[in-house]
């Protein structure tokens, strides 16, 4: 193996999706008519380890075909679970950890962090979408009171008024959640070409559909009830109040 | 066509109780053009808002075409108004995002019509008051007495029984009251629209077949 151009993680990439990568544990003479290079993943947990190949390694420590942790890499995120099952079938009966078990502590810790931040963050946009839906709501129908008044004089049903300005809300909410998914887009793909550089390694973030569908429901929902509140409020007023203010 | 008995209508302002209608009973029959006249504060408005049901009185009878509309809940008030009743108002209130035939097709929609019915229906009354050449134009593209004329238009789209006009020249020059006026008038002689108008103006008197004179709350005058 050329040690100058050694990159563990295209070594790891090369296993490929189901992959097994012996990882030898052993205490062992490391000099530097073995070391070959220095590499860094920004990653904390790997850069300050060494690497070495199989072969190598069997040589020093005089073993052969022993390892104290087998590393498996799976194609999909969140089929731990799945694999942990399949493998305690076929009669593994070592312990087994997932990868969020395995790094668990301070990482976890982080990890949790990053999802209370999106809560929040996805609440106080939502709460933020709710408010400027209701305002500008609140300000067409207060604007169109008289016009209002007069569409229920001549015999409009107030139902229809109202339905007419929840139908609004909704055009600016399907028009809010288009742009909010192209940003996402743009966004998901910047961080993923340029990943935030962590000391536990680079982190760049994952959109899954289920939170697209549950934030994009959500703005559905408040955008109702933005539309419904204001037009409601001014439709049910009676129709001289509305003509004459 | 319309029978009013002791009409009365009672604003309470806290301490002071103001009678806008005062026990008031006329009848209006069909095919009747008839203007309601007095100083401000007379009752005219009211009385116009209590027959148009855009408002309750606090007592009496409205039958129109032998219902009793004070019987009817609000639902059916508003049916009764879409399909019966026509307003003019001082304000236009066409909708500017709509052309002038969109306008006036709304009514015709609201009653459950095909797309083609109700462009055939706004087109008819377009061309009645007038506005065939204008059936393409929004708000903004009209003047004042287009705008009043597309008012009309939707107003009697739906063929009402009764079509009411509250002050409906009162943002007009003379000459664009004139001409409305003389809409209503032909509306009156070649149709048979029953009208009933609201003004201050004692030139409208030549166009009208009764003036009703109101004075606080009172029918004072009923001139032929």
């Amino acid at each position: 193996m050329n040690w100058e151009k050694f990159n563990p993680l295209m070594f790891l990439m090369a296993l490929g999706a189901g992959g097994i990568s012996v990882i030898p544990f052993a205490i062992f003479q490391y000099t530097t008519e073995h070391g070959k290079g220095l590499v860094t993943l920004s990653q904390m947990g790997t850069d300050s380890l060494a690497f070495i190949s199989e072969k190598e390694m069997e040589s020093v420590l005089g073993i052969d075909n022993k390892a104290s942790l087998i590393l498996v890499k799976l194609s999909t995120i969140g089929t731990e679970d799945k694999f942990r099952k399949d493998f305690a079938e076929l009669g593994i009966s070592e312990d087994m950890k997932t990868w969020q078990e395995k790094i668990g502590g301070i990482i976890g810790t982080i990890a949790g962090t990053f999802n209370l931040l999106t809560m929040i963050t996805t609440l106080v946009s939502l709460i933020i979408a709710a408010v400027i839906i209701l305002v500008i709501i609140y300000i067409n129908t207060v604007n169109k009171r008289k016009q209002i008044g007069i569409l229920k004089a001549i015999g409009i049903d107030q139902e229809v008024i109202i339905f007419s300005y929840i139908f609004q809300a909704l055009f600016y909410c399907i028009a809010g959640i288009f742009f909010g998914l192209l940003l996402i887009w743009g966004l998901t793909n910047i961080f993923t070409q340029n990943p935030i550089p962590f000391p536990m390694g680079e982190v760049s973030p994952i959109i899954t559909f289920p939170l697209l569908a549950k934030s994009s429901i959500s703005l559905l929902l408040i955008s109702l009830i933005g539309g419904f509140l204001p037009s409601w409020q001014t439709a049910r007023q009676s129709i001289l109040d509305s003509i004459w203010g | 066509m319309i029978e009013i008995k002791n009409l009365k209508k009672i604003y309470d302002m806290g301490a002071i109780k103001v009678k806008a209608l005062n026990d008031i009973s006329i009848n209006i029959e069909k095919g009747e053009f008839v203007a309601l006249m007095g100083a401000s504060g007379s009752g005219k408005s009211t009385f116009l808002h209590q027959v148009g049901l855009l408002d309750s009185p606090t007592s009496g009878d409205i039958i129109i075409d032998n219902i009793n509309v004070l019987d009817l809940s609000e639902k059916e008030k508003t049916l009764f108004r879409l399909n019966k009743l026509g307003y003019v108002f001082q304000e236009y209130a066409i909708l500017e995002e709509l052309t002038a035939l969109e306008n006036v097709y709304l009514p015709v929609l609201m009653m459950g019509k095909s797309k083609q019915e109700c462009i055939a229906a706004a087109k008819e009354v377009l061309e009645k008051v007038g506005l065939g050449d204008r059936m393409d134009h929004f708000q903004k593209e009209l003047s004042g007495g287009q705008q009043q004329r597309v008012a009309i238009a939707r107003a009697l789209v739906n063929k009402p029984k009764i079509l009411f006009a509250d002050e409906a020249t009162a943002n007009l020059d003379t000459k664009s009251s004139i001409q409305i006026l003389e809409l209503f008038r032909e509306l009156n002689k070649k149709y048979g629209q029953t009208i009933i108008m609201v003004t201050h103006e004692n030139f409208h008197k030549k166009y009208v077949d009764r003036i009703i004179y109101l004075k606080d709350g009172k029918v004072i005058k009923n001139m032929e």
